[in-house]
């Protein structure tokens, strides 16, 4: 590869002088609504997990790590976990400002290269298939979605090891109505590419059982159920549950489209607004959708007939129209994820315009970063408005309120600075 | 998405993140000559591949290059050696200018949409595939296990995929009927039969299936009983034996087996099977007619040819073919009178001969790692190697997996 070019350099250092005469920002320093690099050389590489004699992963600088199609992230307290997507494996990115392996071998699969303990894999062992979204449990525990194994995996920092929460790997939809594995152990549930993993202030945990087209609920006390979408029959895609229907309706007769087969990607990711509803990405119906809980403020208990969905923005058309009006006559192309900050605003990864944009409290939808309907790399230092992202995959909200963007097809995170 | 666009915006992205040199005045650019392996004969020298895991982009000479974990190499008809770019989910293939090229794959993962009519056509760098795993060459087209995508894919001669065998999910269907009816479950090998018939080594349905050379390519499944992986048969008919070619320990239809069940086809029409995970050699030698799934079943016999099946293990010191030990081999390749076994879990590449089952263990010093060259054959370290080519010289190639590298032992 070649060093950096120099009349890139200039053109950089020329972009800057003239932001700072505008008055954008300060001399040097990017501000408000500004994108930079977070991690991720623009290479499409994966680093190696390597250890150190002892056995302890080593860091890499953060200038020098390479990422193979992230596509989202978590934050754990101000410490950034990443999910290098297609190096299949989950990294962190530390305060000494050097990257490390967390979970996953590098090889796509699900066996463990070393010895089980208790039936948990050294994290470092296991090897997991393109993991889609993690989340944090209430004990500070990794909750990976590993999306090909249809699996979800729980990584437990103090053991620091790795085992199967959920999901006997089936690609398959079974399984409601009692619990993840029976008395003698046996894998009693299946999911079919599980993109996403959200818990409620109540602690039951969420999942987007993506090629099932629904999303299924694991209650605090273990029990497995369906809250949203209608599959019929399952088994490697759901092709009769498939839809747009249901908005104004109970949340579990309605349709979602997730895609299908082979051929999909992560899609249908979840969050949890302030007041307790679950939005999510309807990817390939182009909208994001709200399951709102009943009376008893809890989704997925009491009577569904009460937990109802709807649409909160899109039309249901891929496009990229819409800003400045009424999100719910907007235009998104395949939205994929969603991140909610505290006062409700609702930033989505509207991947297939290559932007992320951005609904406020008054449901009006605008274009927070990227260029809506321009793939592209550039930006770096300046408004994020002005810079161009290519299909973002990921959004993330950082606890100092930067929004944090999974940028998959640059190879890079970046943020957008509060 | 067009080609043109997809072309456009990789320039771009790399122009924009200072990948691309624009000439002088730009900093050091990449030599645009190619930059190709010397032959040092004896010795192991890389051949394509800088070590470092990724996609860089086509256009590089292969020293240049980087690959993504590539399990398998094969020369193409023409001589130009294509390689599995396993976990770039692509296919790449040396260009007559001596640069590499993507022929199948593209950014992302992926597969047909779904519902595709049969008979539709996309161009390869169009087509998403999901960890394609090995190539075969027939009648001027090539022939790629596009392994997780449970499909058998064609690439013609005018560039346009077609999909020969699979549909959108595993199973194991369609025996008797044409192979765009039938499913597979994780195709991981294939080679050609002299009559234009193709055997698919069908990983996680544990069988050896053939497409026959008939319009509409008839399916039949000729060794193994379709089922959970277990070693048994040996001595009777092929269609009634077990193979392991998927592990026993992963849950029954679940997602994510290794790759295993490479096959060789000798000219009689011998078809050595890597049983992988019984970490053996299994030899099936057709009837009369040389032919395997041609005429009667019961006259394809199996046999155990290399290896102690059930029993993994390393012995850098076994000189016959019963008393070698192997670990997880995964592919396999005949040349002069000796079959070629990439003993993938060993690290090593085992040389067995055909007639006396003399065996010489032929590169790899047994430990993963990648050791400076050019190495001794028996002082190379190889990590994982998954595939295994000659090519028309008798020099060896190696897809040294985990190392991301095409080695060469030079004759």
């Amino acid at each position: 590869m070649s060093g950096l070019c120099m009349k890139r350099e200039l053109l950089v250092v020329g972009l800057g002088l003239l932001l700072s005469a505008a008055g954008c920002s300060g001399p040097d320093r990017p501000g408000h609504g500004d994108i930079v690099g977070v991690l991720g050389t623009g290479e499409q590489a994966t680093d190696p997990p390597t250890l150190d004699a002892a056995g302890k992963p080593l860091g890499i600088e953060l200038a020098k790590a390479r990422l193979d199609s992230p596509v989202d992230m978590a934050f754990k307290g101000d410490t950034l976990f990443v999910i290098d997507w297609n190096g299949h494996k989950i990294r962190r990115l530390d305060a000494d400002g050097f990257v490390y392996p967390v979970v996953g071998t590098g090889i796509e699969g699900d066996a463990c290269e070393s010895t089980l303990i208790d039936g948990a894999c050294p994290g470092l062992s296991a090897e997991v298939n393109h993991p889609a979204d993690i989340t944090f449990d209430a004990q500070g525990a990794l909750l990976i979605a590993a999306w090909h194994n249809s699996k979800l995996k729980l990584y437990d920092f103090a053991s620091q090891s790795l085992h199967d929460l959920c999901g006997s790997g089936l690609r398959d939809y079974l399984g409601d109505g009692g619990p993840c594995f029976g008395d003698d152990g046996a894998e009693l549930v299946a999911f079919d590419l599980p993109s996403s993993v959200a818990f409620d202030s109540a602690g039951n945990l969420f999942i987007a059982d993506q090629a099932n087209q629904v999303i299924r609920r694991r209650a605090t006390d273990g029990t497995v159920s369906t809250v949203c979408g209608s599959c019929p029959k399952g088994g490697f895609g759901c092709p009769l549950g498939v839809g747009y229907t249901g908005d104004g309706g109970p949340a579990k007769s309605a349709q979602l489209d997730n895609g299908l087969g082979q051929a999909a990607l992560p899609a249908g990711k979840l969050a949890f607004d302030p007041a307790g509803n679950l939005l999510f990405a309807d990817t390939y119906n182009h909208v994001v959708r709200k399951l709102s809980p009943g009376p008893d403020s809890i989704i997925g208990d009491g009577d569904p007939n009460e937990e109802i969905i709807e649409t909160i923005v899109g039309r249901g058309i891929a496009g990229l129209a819409g800003d400045g009006g009424q999100a719910r006559d907007a235009e998104l192309n395949h939205p994929t994820d969603l991140a909610i900050a505290a006062d409700g605003t609702l930033y989505i990864a509207d991947r297939g315009n290559h932007c992320v944009r951005r609904v406020d409290a008054h449901g009006i939808i605008s274009t927070f970063a990227g260029k809506c309907g321009e793939p592209g790399s550039s930006g770096d230092g300046g408004p994020a408005t002005g810079a161009l992202l290519d299909e973002p995959f990921g959004v993330a909200l950082a606890p100092d309120g930067a929004l944090y963007i999974a940028d998959t097809l640059n190879q890079r995170v970046r943020k957008v600075l509060p | 998405m067009g080609d043109a666009t997809q072309a456009l915006k990789t320039l771009a992205r790399r122009a924009a993140l200072g990948l691309l040199s624009f000439g002088a005045g730009c900093g050091p650019g990449e030599a645009l000559a190619p930059s190709q392996a010397k032959p040092i004969p004896g010795m192991v020298t890389t051949a394509v591949g800088t070590g470092t895991q990724g996609f860089d982009g086509d256009g590089h000479a292969p020293l240049k290059t980087w690959l993504n974990q590539p399990t398998e190499l094969a020369f193409d008809p023409s001589g130009q050696l294509e390689i599995v770019d396993w976990n770039n989910h692509r296919i790449r293939r040396l260009s007559a200018s001596g640069s590499f090229e993507t022929i199948v794959g593209a950014e992302l993962p992926g597969d047909w949409p779904l519902d595709v009519p049969l008979d539709e056509t996309v161009v390869g760098t169009a087509l998403h595939v999901n960890h394609p795993l090995d190539l075969a060459f027939s009648a001027g087209e090539t022939f790629i296990a596009a392994w997780h995508n449970h499909k058998i894919e064609r690439l013609d001669a005018n560039g346009a995929v077609h999909v020969v065998a699979g549909a959108n999910r595993p199973g194991y269907a369609g025996d008797g009927g044409a192979a765009q009816a039938a499913l597979l479950n994780f195709p991981a090998s294939l080679v050609v039969q002299t009559d234009g018939g193709m055997l698919v080594a069908d990983e996680r349905n544990n069988v050896v299936r053939r497409l026959a050379p008939d319009e509409s390519r008839t399916m039949s499944t000729v060794a193994g009983v379709k089922g959970k992986p277990a070693y048994a048969g040996d001595g009777g008919p092929a269609a009634e034996a077990a193979l392991g070619l998927s592990p026993a320990a992963e849950v029954d239809g679940s997602d994510n087996p290794p790759p295993g069940g490479g096959l060789a086809l000798a000219e009689d029409g011998t078809l050595y099977v890597a049983d992988t995970f019984n970490h053996c050699v299994r030899r099936i030698t057709p009837g009369a007619d040389g032919l395997l799934g041609v005429g009667d079943a019961s006259e394809e016999t199996i046999e155990t040819f290399a290896g102690s099946c059930g029993q993994a293990g390393y012995d850098p010191s076994a000189t016959a073919g019963d008393a070698l030990l192997l670990r997880d081999p995964s592919d396999l390749e005949l040349y002069a009178g000796a079959l070629y076994i990439a003993d993938t879990g060993n690290h090593v590449v085992w040389r067995v001969e055909l007639e006396t089952s003399q065996a010489t263990l032929w590169v790899g010093n047994g430990q993963p790692g990648s050791r400076p060259e050019p190495s001794a054959p028996l002082e190379t370290q190889l990590n994982r190697p998954y595939g295994i080519g000659f090519d028309a010289a008798g020099n060896l190639y190696i897809a040294d997996t985990m190392n991301n590298r095409i080695r060469v032992l030079w004759q």
